[in-house]
């Protein structure tokens, strides 16, 4: 630990590190509960076309600035805004919509690189993270998107246990779904793109499913599965950073097996569980 | 056959149409607070989006919707939807289930944790689920979670409950056991609206009947329906799907035609 604040970047990937693990901690149970998995991993992905199109607007370097980080925001909102289009009136399936869109807005972010960068062969920063790299205001960024998901779970947390129940009961009991629905949308893209330094666009997902399902696993109550969710994510970024430090190996992946490892453990804890509690069909001397 | 002291729902000329279909058509009716009103009515007969529009969820095109007289208090609204839509993986505890039942959007600290919770737990033991506390949703029968849901709605100590088909998929036994708490509801001031296909089960427990079929079909006690007015009912559906299919085989007929015709150079 004290090699992590001997040196400033080090420091700042720690800080980074943490405050991303909390953001997907804390929203990873309500993206799980309300089945936008899929949803979250192609916002991931089509973030990289945001990214490539503020690179190739304002003609800046592999590192995004403040106005590229605004720019892919931006794309990144119009992606959701279309798949919300396509997937409304019964026409198309939103897993169908989802995986449309996101595929035409990575393959556009690959030609803009290519075609700002004609060199350019430094996409796995963008695909893995490049975690040492994360500067001031990136750390800055990553604290603002801390907080306001911190204000939004504490402020709606009844509404958001309500609506990730059924959707019919929620509307009927005033809760405001579609502002929900809105703000969590928003606040998936904003952390892909924050995150995409930290662990990369396609590593990004493992953080904002794995520590739900963790947490869904275990707990039987919202306030133990955040809770379990939100440990397991700042627990498993700091091992991964601990590991990588240690081992000489990219932080992304060492994080992401680690919060796997973790689900694994907490899938086989379950199943073991529900063997002792359930009676099978299958194992029918257990049944009283 | 009782009479209520104040009537809590009028609905007056209600009509709704969505995407150009008549949903419910010119629709009138009362209900008094300690009423129990069984809805019946053919598939696609309105049930369903009668309970969204007096829930608010759908908004009528022509018509009003009056919740209570000033004697019969500001409504409180309990909602019991259809099974079918619900995540059936659902992890959380029924005790945690029911205690979303309760007002509010912020955390529950403190002495109103303590009253939920002791409230969550009283309304699992009239429902008869209070072994089943602590146990997932996922875990339940489809029996226990209609009862689970039903102690939901009544978290917030509604004066009005509103059932979308709850007893559905549930056995015979445990059909008479949901209703008889209904009646018990019914009994102590709440009033009920239930939907049901079951008409035997609805006419033996509610004290009037609601036919749908698009438009308000028949409505009165519940000893006064007959099989007579249930086959005109749900003959009406019958008539309506036949005339559509009877427009499309006219248009299919003239298309057919239209194609065998000689064309005249």
């Amino acid at each position: 630990m004290e090699t992590f604040f001997r040196y400033g970047f080090l420091e700042r990937a720690l800080i980074a590190g943490l405050l991303m693990s909390i953001t997907c901690g804390l929203l990873s149970p309500f993206i799980v509960l309300r089945r936008l998995s899929f949803s979250a991993d192609g916002l991931a992905h089509a973030s990289l076309g945001g990214l490539a199109l503020g690179i190739f607007i304002l003609n800046s370097g592999t590192t995004p600035t403040l106005a590229g980080y605004g720019i892919s925001f931006l794309f990144t909102c119009g992606v959701a805004a279309g798949i919300a289009y396509l997937s409304s009136g019964n026409r198309l399936q939103s897993d169908t919509a989802v995986g449309a869109c996101y595929v035409a807005a990575f393959s556009l972010g690959i030609l803009l690189l290519t075609a700002r960068h004609r060199s350019f062969n430094n996409l796995e920063d963008f695909f893995f993270g490049s975690l040492l790299a994360v500067n001031s205001l990136e750390c800055w960024l990553l604290g603002g998107l801390s907080l306001v998901t911190i204000l939004f779970c504490f402020r709606y947390w009844r509404w958001l246990g309500q609506w990730t129940f059924d959707e019919e009961l929620a509307r009927a009991s005033a809760v405001k779904t579609n502002w929900l629905r809105y703000t969590l949308i928003l606040l998936i893209a904003a952390t892909v793109i924050l995150s995409a330094k930290v662990v990369g666009i396609v590593l990004v997902t493992a953080l904002l499913i794995l520590p739900g399902a963790i947490g869904t696993l275990s707990g039987r109550s919202l306030p133990v599965i955040v809770t379990l969710s939100l440990v397991t994510a700042m627990v498993s970024v700091m091992l991964g950073m601990a590991g990588s430090n240690a081992a000489d190996v990219p932080p992304g992946p060492a994080i992401v097996l680690i919060v796997f490892s973790f689900f694994l453990f907490a899938f086989s804890l379950r199943r073991w569980r529900d063997g002792r509690i359930l009676c099978t069909p299958k194992r029918p001397w257990e049944c009283s | 056959m009782h009479t209520p002291a104040c009537n809590i729902l009028t609905v007056e000329n209600l009509t709704l149409d969505l995407s150009g279909r008549q949903i419910l058509r010119d629709i009138s009716f009362t209900v008094g607070n300690s009423e129990f009103l069984g809805l019946i009515g053919p598939n696609g007969g309105g049930k369903t989006s009668l309970l969204r529009v007096l829930l608010g969820i759908l908004n009528p095109t022509i018509g009003q919707i009056r919740w209570s007289g000033p004697d019969c208090g500001k409504p409180r609204i309990g909602y019991v939807p259809q099974r079918s839509g619900m995540d059936k993986d659902y992890p959380l505890s029924s005790r945690e289930i029911v205690k979303q039942g309760a007002d509010g959007a912020l955390p529950l600290f403190g002495s109103r944790r303590q009253q939920v919770n002791r409230k969550a737990d009283e309304l699992l033991a009239r429902v008869g689920l209070s072994d089943h506390a602590e146990t997932r949703f996922v875990n339940l029968s489809g029996g226990q979670q209609r009862r689970l849901l039903l102690a939901r709605a009544l978290m917030n100590n509604p004066n009005v409950l509103l059932l979308d088909e709850p007893t559905a998929g549930v056995d015979a036994l445990g059909q008479e056991r949901f209703c008889e708490i209904l009646r018990e509801f019914a009994q102590q001031g709440i009033a009920v609206i239930l939907v049901s296909h079951d008409i035997s089960l609805v006419t033996a427990y509610a004290d009037r009947i609601a036919c749908l079929c698009v438009g308000l079909h028949w409505h009165g006690d519940a000893q006064a329906l007959d099989q007579k007015i249930v086959r005109e009912a749900y003959r009406c559906e019958l008539a309506r799907y036949q005339i559509l299919t009877e427009q499309k085989s006219a248009q299919i007929r003239t298309r057919e035609n239209e194609a065998c015709l000689p064309k005249h150079s």
